[in-house]
C-alpha cells in the first residue's frame, strides 16, 4: 500500500508540487527557529559559573584623574567599604563585568596554537565576591605579588582549546609579546555575557599598577536596601567628591541581558507559529479541495473493496508521503549547515532541530489531514460514484 | 446467487419522500446473465447499487451468494465486495492518475496480493480484453471503448462470481458497444460469471438470458 501511495503522489506530482514546496519551506523555517532556540537553551543549561544575586556593581568615573590619584582614592574606598556590615565581600575589576556591555579580547599562545580569549583584570577577591569555584589550582593571593612570573587563571573553554583533557594548572602560555604567563588555576565556567551566550575562552590576570580598573563589585547581604545604598553613595562622595559613581544590580542587569535574547526568540517563535498556522490552513484547504475533487475515486475504491478506514488511511497516508518528500528535500538542505559548518552551532543541535522539525511537520500534516480524511471515509460509495 | 426480497429504497429529505424502489423481488441464478431496463430515474442504478452493497435498502432483504449482511461490519462488507463482486460503470470510472495496469490491479491491492502476482493477474486480465499492449498507458490516452475494456479487466481481475454492469455500453458507439457486449457474453459463457447489466439498449438486452423491467421503482415483469 505504501508503494501505491508513493505511486499516486508521483503520478500527481504537478498537482502536489505546491504542497511539497509549502511544507518544505515551513520545515526550513521551523528548523531555523528550533536551531536558534535549542542552541540558546543548550547554553542556558550550562552552569553560569558565578553568583549574581545580591551583587552590586559600581562604576567609578574618575573624570580623567591620574593613575596614582586613582590608586590612592581606591585604597580609601577599599578601607571605607570594609566598615559597612552590609558588605560581605568586594572586588575591583576592569569594566567587562558580568552582564556588562564591555568586552576585552586578546590572544594567548600555547606552542603553535593561538587562542583568542577574553581578558579579565581582577583582584584577589573577585572569585569570593562572585562565589566562583576552581576546578584546578587556586585563585590569586598575596604571594603572587612577589612571584617571579605573571600568574593567570584560565576558564574551561580556554583549557579545552589549549590543553584538552590534560591538567592546565602549572603550565605556561605566552601573551602576544611572547611574555610567559603561568597558569595557577582553572575555573570551569564564567559566562559573564549571560546564560544564552556561547562560552568563549577567557583568562583572568591580576590587577597591578600598570593601569587602574574602574569597576567595583560588591557582594552585599540580602537586607542591603535603599538606605544602605544612600549611605554608601554618601560615603563614596566624601572620599571622591569629584568622581561620579553609578550603582547597578547584577540581577537587574541579568534580566536586561536575558531580554536581549528572549525578545528576538519570542519574535521568531511568533513568526514561525504564524507561518506554520498558515501552512496548516493551506494544507487543510488543499486536502479538502482534493477530497472533493476525488469523490468519484473514493467511490471507485469503495466499490473495489476499500473499507471506510482504508479510505481514511489512504488520504492521511498521501499527506504523510507528501510530507516525507518535502522533509527529504528539506533535510538535504538542513544537513548542509552542520556539514559546511555555516554557523558556530554544534552539529548535534542541527540534527536535533531536524528531528524535532520533522516530527512537528508530521504532526501538523497528520492533524490537518485527519478531518478531511474522516469526511472522505464517511462518503457513501453510491453517492460518491455519482458525483460529477 | 442474488436474491432481493421485498426490497424498498426511499430517499427522504425534510420536505419530500422519494420512493426509488418499491417492493422488489428478484432472484438471479448462478451463471445467469440478466439485463435490467427501464426509463431514466426508474431505480435501475439504485437496484444495482443495493445488489453491489454500495447502498443499503430502506427495507427488505438482500442475499448474495448465500449471505445476508445485516450483521456485517463496514470492513466485512468491503471484503465481500472485493472477493465476490465486480463493477463496470457507464462512465468507466477509471482513476486518471493511475496507469491502465495500476487501475486493473486495484481490487487485488485491497486483497493484499503481492505486487508480482498483482502484475501477473492484471496483465492476464488486460490480455483477455485485448489491451495487453496498453498497460503503461493512462486512461486519458485511451478511447471510450478501450476505457470500458480496462474497466472490464478491473472487474474480472479478482475473478468475482458476480459482475454488476451499469450501462456498460451507454457511452459507446455501436461497434465498441458490441465489442464490450461480446466480452461480457464470453465471461458469462466461459467463466460462468453471473452478470446483472443495466441497459437502455434493447438490442443488447436481448442478448442476455433474461430481461427485468422497472418502472417508477417497481418491477413490471
Amino acid at each position: 500500500m505504501i508503494r501505491h501511495l508513493f505511486l499516486i503522489i508521483w503520478n500527481q506530482k504537478r498537482r502536489n508540487f505546491g504542497l511539497i514546496l509549502e511544507i518544505f519551506f515551513s520545515f526550513l523555517v521551523l528548523f531555523a527557529v528550533l536551531t536558534f532556540i535549542i542552541d540558546k537553551y543548550n547554553y542556558y543549561r550550562q552552569p553560569l559559573g558565578f553568583e549574581y544575586q545580591n551583587v552590586w556593581s559600581i562604576y567609578q568615573d574618575t573624570k580623567g584623574a591620574p593613575k596614582e590619584e586613582v590608586f590612592a582614592t581606591q585604597e580609601q574606598i577599599r578601607n571605607a567599604l570594609k566598615s559597612f556590615p552590609e558588605i560581605i565581600d568586594f572586588t575591583f575589576t576592569n569594566s567587562n563585568i558580568p552582564y556588562g556591555s564591555s568586552r576585552s579580547i586578546t590572544s594567548l599562545k600555547k606552542g603553535d596554537k593561538e587562542i583568542d580569549a577574553d581578558i579579565f583584570t581582577v583582584d584577589e577577591h573577585f572569585a569570593s565576591t562572585l562565589g566562583m569555584s576552581l576546578s584546578e589550582g587556586r585563585w590569586f593571593n598575596e604571594s603572587d605579588r612577589a612571584a617571579g612570573y605573571k600568574p593567570v587563571i584560565i576558564n574551561g573553554v580556554f583549557k579545552e582549546e589549549a590543553f584538552g583533557d590534560e591538567p592546565a594548572a602549572g603550565q605556561m602560555v605566552e601573551d602576544y609579546n611572547d611574555n610567559p604567563l603561568k597558569i595557577i588555576g582553572v575555573v570551569d565556567q564564567y559566562k559573564y555575557r549571560g546564560e544564552f551566550v556561547k562560552p568563549f575562552a577567557g583568562f583572568f590576570q591580576r590587577v597591578d599598577t600598570t593601569f587602574a580598573v574602574r569597576s567595583l563589585l560588591l557582594h552585599v547581604r540580602s537586607n542591603a536596601d535603599a538606605k544602605f545604598e544612600e549611605r554608601l553613595n554618601k560615603r563614596l562622595d566624601q572620599i571622591a567628591s569629584n568622581w561620579s559613581f553609578e550603582i547597578n544590580y547584577l540581577d537587574e542587569m541579568r534580566k536586561s541581558t536575558l531580554r536581549e535574547t528572549k525578545i528576538p526568540m519570542l519574535i521568531f517563535i511568533i513568526i514561525s507559529a504564524f507561518l506554520v498556522f498558515n501552512v496548516a490552513l493551506g494544507l487543510f484547504g488543499v486536502l479538502w479541495y482534493n477530497i472533493n475533487k476525488r469523490k468519484q475515486e473514493i467511490g471507485i475504491r469503495r466499490a473495489m473493496g476499500a473499507s471506510k478506514s482504508g479510505i481514511g488511511r489512504q488520504f492521511v497516508g498521501e499527506v504523510l508521503v507528501i510530507s516525507t518528500l518535502s522533509l527529504a528535500l528539506g533535510t538535504f538542505f538542513a544537513v548542509q549547515f552542520p556539514l559546511l559548518k555555516v554557523f558556530s552551532v554544534q552539529a548535534g543541535v542541527y540534527f536535533l532541530s531536524i528531528v524535532v522539525s520533522a516530527i512537528l511537520i508530521y504532526l501538523i500534516a497528520f492533524t490537518c489531514s485527519l478531518y478531511p480524511s474522516v469526511q472522505a471515509a464517511k462518503l457513501q460509495p453510491a453517492v460518491a460514484l455519482h458525483d460529477e | 446467487m442474488i436474491h432481493l426480497q421485498n426490497v424498498e429504497k426511499v430517499y427522504q429529505t425534510k420536505t419530500i419522500e422519494t420512493v426509488a424502489l418499491n417492493n422488489i423481488n428478484l432472484e438471479v441464478g448462478k451463471s445467469e446473465f440478466v439485463s435490467v431496463m427501464g426509463p431514466s430515474g426508474c431505480g435501475k442504478s439504485t437496484m444495482l447499487n443495493i445488489m453491489g452493497l454500495l447502498d443499503l435498502p430502506s427495507d427488505g432483504k438482500v442475499m448474495i451468494d448465500g449471505q445476508t449482511f445485516e450483521a456485517y461490519s463496514d470492513k466485512a462488507l468491503a471484503q465481500f465486495r472485493n472477493q465476490t463482486l465486480g463493477f463496470i460503470f457507464q462512465s468507466y470510472h477509471l482513476i486518471n492518475d493511475l496507469s491502465v495496469i495500476d487501475n486493473v490491479e486495484l481490487p487485488l491491492l485491497y486483497r493484499n496480493v503481492n505486487r508480482k502476482e498483482r502484475k501477473r493477474l492484471a496483465s492476464e486480465a488486460l490480455e483477455k480484453v485485448g489491451l495487453g499492449n496498453r498497460m503503461k498507458h493512462f486512461p486519458t490516452q485511451l478511447s471510450g471503448g478501450q476505457k470500458q475494456r480496462v474497466a472490464i479487466a478491473r472487474a474480472i481481475v479478482g475473478k468475482p462470481k458476480i459482475i454488476l454492469a451499469d450501462e456498460p455500453t451507454g457511452n459507446l458507439d455501436s461497434v465498441m458497444g458490441n465489442e464490450v457486449m461480446d466480452i461480457l457474453l464470453k465471461l458469462n459463457e466461459i467463466d460462468d460469471t453471473t452478470i446483472v447489466m443495466v441497459t437502455h439498449d434493447e438490442t443488447m438486452a436481448r442478448k442476455t438470458h433474461r430481461l427485468v423491467r422497472l418502472f417508477d421503482g417497481t418491477q413490471v415483469n
